[in-house]
């Protein structure tokens, strides 16, 4: 090697005041000019990893081995000595866009801010290098955007700003911390693509945080796998995804859930005989947030007609915004319907009376995407999943108890959980819990908005399993709401594409998937990241030419 | 790509402690151990000694509390009479210790039936925002009015006495701790365990017990302790302006505006009284941040 890499991580371990280390044996080394992929589950200190990098470590964490930049030790220098190397020489971007920027302040102030801090005086000179740094990160306009407080920009146009910001100084190092984990997949594309183009312009080193291996497949050169801590693999992208040699690398990859081929072409799945009542059908529904008397009224859904026959499991896709969501909580009579019909089981929900009403609620379930969330911190597992069994006093207290352990043993937990706390669970197990407890009843329809979008991918593939497995069983129909096209296609049986909260596809998933109507639908699947790294430069091709 | 690794198989190993990001201990056990340690434990003490003395006082006191002794006029501390005497011949220390029994009265009596009070008409009016815009506007009317000035209008009406504060305490709580529970119910109704019941058929009543209930004790507990601190100031305020206790019985606050009328003379009457209120109002205070802090954490 004739150069000296940028950062050199040897044998770094971090630790709290906890037995188990956050990180325990780290080494990494980032060469200049390259993508690094720091690749890992919830847990795996790749995030603790990059924060020690710049000394931003949670207040009582010991950190200890070495940190090289540029061969100055940076592990152990005081906050003054940091200054001179964060932002400047090293530069981080982190998850969340949303409030990594200051809501009071416009895009400028900010940038201003950040180039006068490493020490551009004039106003003009920051203006000037600010426009600069906008076009740099592709935003349209620069001049007027300066101006532009971080709620007017879109998710996507906010982390470009961040990445702005992270540029400022021409760092030769940069940590990004789950990019584009926050935005959709369109955007992540372009968000990817971007972070490419920069690396070539400025020769700037990247460190990629991601749990994604699709992110992964696009665009990073070398991969490093952690696990618990630990370097589990190392290796140049295509070599490691053609031959993972360490099984947790394997079955991470396995983990990942695929898209199909144009080639494995499926065979068309029979539509559900006509004559059935559906489980849920929605007749030319609106639904609008805000008030309408003062003429703001914003559309969330606008005229949507859509069917899910008993025992099907129907997929609802689009971007944020898209309405998919909204039209998942109203099924469950989340929110209010402002125009057309929502049927369960043929009947009108709204003009069915009282009593009836009940009963038709009885036959619905909702699962939610926050695992944190989803239970009563307050009640016991066995408490939350017997819930819907006190609302209708189903049975004697016995029988709900016993009821509760059939449940438990349903979604593969043991009897003995019934007695802990959510706190005491991993995100996994609180989810087969939410399932436990939406299956309770024994429902008719299921609405699972994102049930495993905060789940670690491996966590992911076994609740998704769970779940079909247990819909073949119990045979309740379902509307699962996801951003992510390849559960959808794992557990689907038909898919609604939507976009601004209207229907702009629907079909059998192997068909709609294999073979899309709509630019907008091919736009999607072509977004989504694939885990090959042979098939990278093909991608982006089409999504350039569908750009265009 | 065929493989041989199951994935029934945990991909991490079980961590044994808790690992970064993980949740706290639950919340209850560290409000209980916020007491037993440090500042909580001090306001402890002080708030058990100032009740011990109130409940043991008849028992421990010298004298009666409006027992006149002769020759005994203004006599400073001293062997006879630890807080020394008043004007009119009385023992000071048996005086407190009689004082402090009105103040638990208000402090123990009066601020739980207004927290109680306010927290069901909270909880019952919150859920539609009809009844939630006419309560929280009610609310603000009685927050408007400075706590005295209430005082002074309920004594207007009832006359004065402990009665009177202990309605003027309940007055000033309700709007207190109806806004706090206001606020837990339209956190917690958003939340999606909430909404999870919601969907299968639960109504406001069974949310409201079984859901916000419980996820809002905790800052009510703090805002209990706090409550009971200022009620104490209340009692004292009251009485020093005529408006609580009537004379000849004793309260805290009318031994220390006797003492102040007569500080030239007899400098030392107010410090028992005071040194009493201190301790109350500290003590309440120290357990409330110690709480408070403990939630935070």
């Amino acid at each position: 090697m004739p150069e000296s890499p940028v950062l050199a991580i040897e044998h770094l371990a971090i630790s709290f005041a906890q037995p188990r280390p956050a990180v325990e044996d780290v080494s990494v080394v980032l060469e200049r000019g390259e993508i690094l992929a720091l690749v890992g589950e919830s847990g795996s200190g790749k995030s603790m990893t990059a924060r020690a990098v710049l000394g931003l470590l949670p207040p009582g964490a010991r950190a200890t081995g070495s940190i090289r930049y540029d061969d100055r030790e940076l592990l152990g220098l005081d906050e003054r000595a940091l200054d001179q190397v964060r932002g400047a020489r090293i530069a981080m971007v982190f998850q969340e866009p949303q409030t990594a920027l200051n809501p009071v302040r416009t895009i400028g102030w900010q940038l201003r801010e950040a180039l006068r801090a490493h020490g551009l005086r004039s106003r003009k000179a920051a203006r000037e290098r600010a426009i600069e740094l906008l076009r740099a990160v592709e935003i349209p306009e620069p001049e007027r955007r300066l101006d532009s407080y971080p709620h007017q920009l879109s998710g996507g146009q906010k982390q470009r700003v961040v990445l702005a910001l992270a540029l400022a100084n021409e760092p030769e190092v940069l940590l990004a911390d789950e990019p584009t984990t926050a935005l959709d997949v369109t955007v992540q594309a372009e968000i990817l693509r971007l972070l490419d183009r920069i690396r070539e312009r400025t020769g700037t080193a990247i460190v990629l945080i991601t749990h994604n291996m699709g992110v992964v497949a696009e665009i990073a050169d070398r991969v490093v796998v952690l696990q618990a801590g630990k370097v589990v693999e190392e290796g140049e992208t295509r070599a490691l995804f053609a031959h993972p040699r360490e099984p947790y690398t394997k079955t991470l990859l396995a983990s990942v859930l695929r898209l199909p081929e144009p080639a494995d072409v499926l065979p068309v799945v029979a539509a559900p005989a006509a004559e059935t009542t559906p489980a849920v059908e929605f007749r030319n529904v609106h639904v609008r947030y805000g008030s309408r008397r003062r003429g703001r009224a914003f559309p969330a859904i606008s005229d949507v007609s859509l069917q899910v026959a008993p025992g099907e499991v129907v997929g609802l896709v689009g971007e944020s915004g898209s309405g998919k969501t909204t039209l998942g909580r109203l099924a469950a009579g989340l929110v209010p319907l402002a125009e057309g019909q929502v049927l369960l089981r043929g009947t009108d929900v709204l003009a069915a009376p009282r009593a009836e009403r009940r009963s038709l609620r009885r036959g619905l379930a909702f699962v939610h995407q926050d695992p944190e969330a989803s239970l009563d911190p307050r009640f016991t597992v066995g408490a939350s999943i017997r819930e819907p069994l006190d609302i209708h006093q189903v049975g004697t207290p016995e029988e709900r108890d016993a009821r509760v352990a059939e449940l438990l043993d349903a979604v593969q937990l043991p009897a003995s959980y019934a007695g802990r706390r959510p706190r005491e669970l991993s995100g996994g197990q609180r989810q087969r819990v939410a399932l436990a407890r939406a299956l309770a009843l024994e429902p008719t329809l299921l609405v699972a908005d994102e049930p495993t979008s905060a789940l670690d991918v491996s966590v992911q593939a076994r609740v998704l399993e769970l779940f079909r497995d247990l819909q073949e069983r119990l045979g309740f129909a379902c509307l699962f709401i996801s951003h992510d096209l390849a559960v959808i296609h794992q557990v689907a049986d038909r898919v609604a594409v939507l976009r601004a909260g209207q229907v702009v596809e629907e079909g059998p998933v192997g068909a709609v998937f294999t073979r899309p109507r709509e630019d907008y639908t091919r736009r999607l699947l072509d977004a989504v990241p694939v885990p090959d790294p042979n098939r990278r430069g093909r991608r982006v091709r089409r999504v350039r030419e569908l750009a265009s | 790509m065929t493989l041989d690794v199951s994935l029934e198989e945990p991909l991490s190993p079980v961590p044994v402690g808790p690992v970064p990001g993980d949740l706290a201990p639950e919340r209850r056990d560290s409000l209980l151990h916020a007491l037993r340690h440090g500042r909580g434990l001090v306001g402890v003490v002080l708030v058990a000694t100032v009740v011990v003395l109130g409940v043991l006082g008849p028992l421990v006191a010298p004298y009666g509390p409006t027992e006149q002794i002769k020759g005994a006029n203004l006599l400073g501390p001293g062997a006879g009479h630890w807080l020394g005497t008043d004007e009119l011949n009385r023992d000071i220390l048996s005086r407190t210790l009689y004082g402090i029994r009105v103040d638990l009265v208000v402090v123990f009596a009066a601020v739980p039936v207004g927290a109680a009070a306010g927290v069901f008409l909270g909880l019952v009016t919150s859920w539609w925002t009809v009844t939630d815009v006419i309560a929280q506007r009610a609310f603000d009317l009685l927050l408007a009015f400075p706590a005295l000035i209430l005082g002074i209008l309920l004594t207007a009406f009832l006359g004065p006495g402990v009665l009177t504060v202990g309605v003027v305490i309940v007055a000033l709580e309700i709007p207190v701790f109806g806004r706090l529970v206001r606020t837990s119910v339209r956190t917690v109704r958003e939340m999606p365990f909430v909404e999870a019941s919601q969907v299968v058929g639960a109504g406001p009543w069974w949310v409201l017990r079984r859901h916000v209930l419980p996820n809002s004790l905790e800052p009510l507990t703090v805002q209990l302790a706090v409550s009971m601190s200022v009620a104490v100031f209340i009692e004292g305020a009251m009485s020093f302006l005529g408006l609580g206790v009537r004379p000849p019985h004793p309260s805290l606050g009318s031994l220390i505006k006797d003492g102040v009328r007569l500080l030239h003379e007899a400098p030392f009457f107010a410090v028992g009284p005071l040194a009493v209120v201190v301790a109350l109002v500290l003590g309440l205070l120290l357990i409330s941040q110690s709480l408070a802090e403990a939630r935070r954490a």
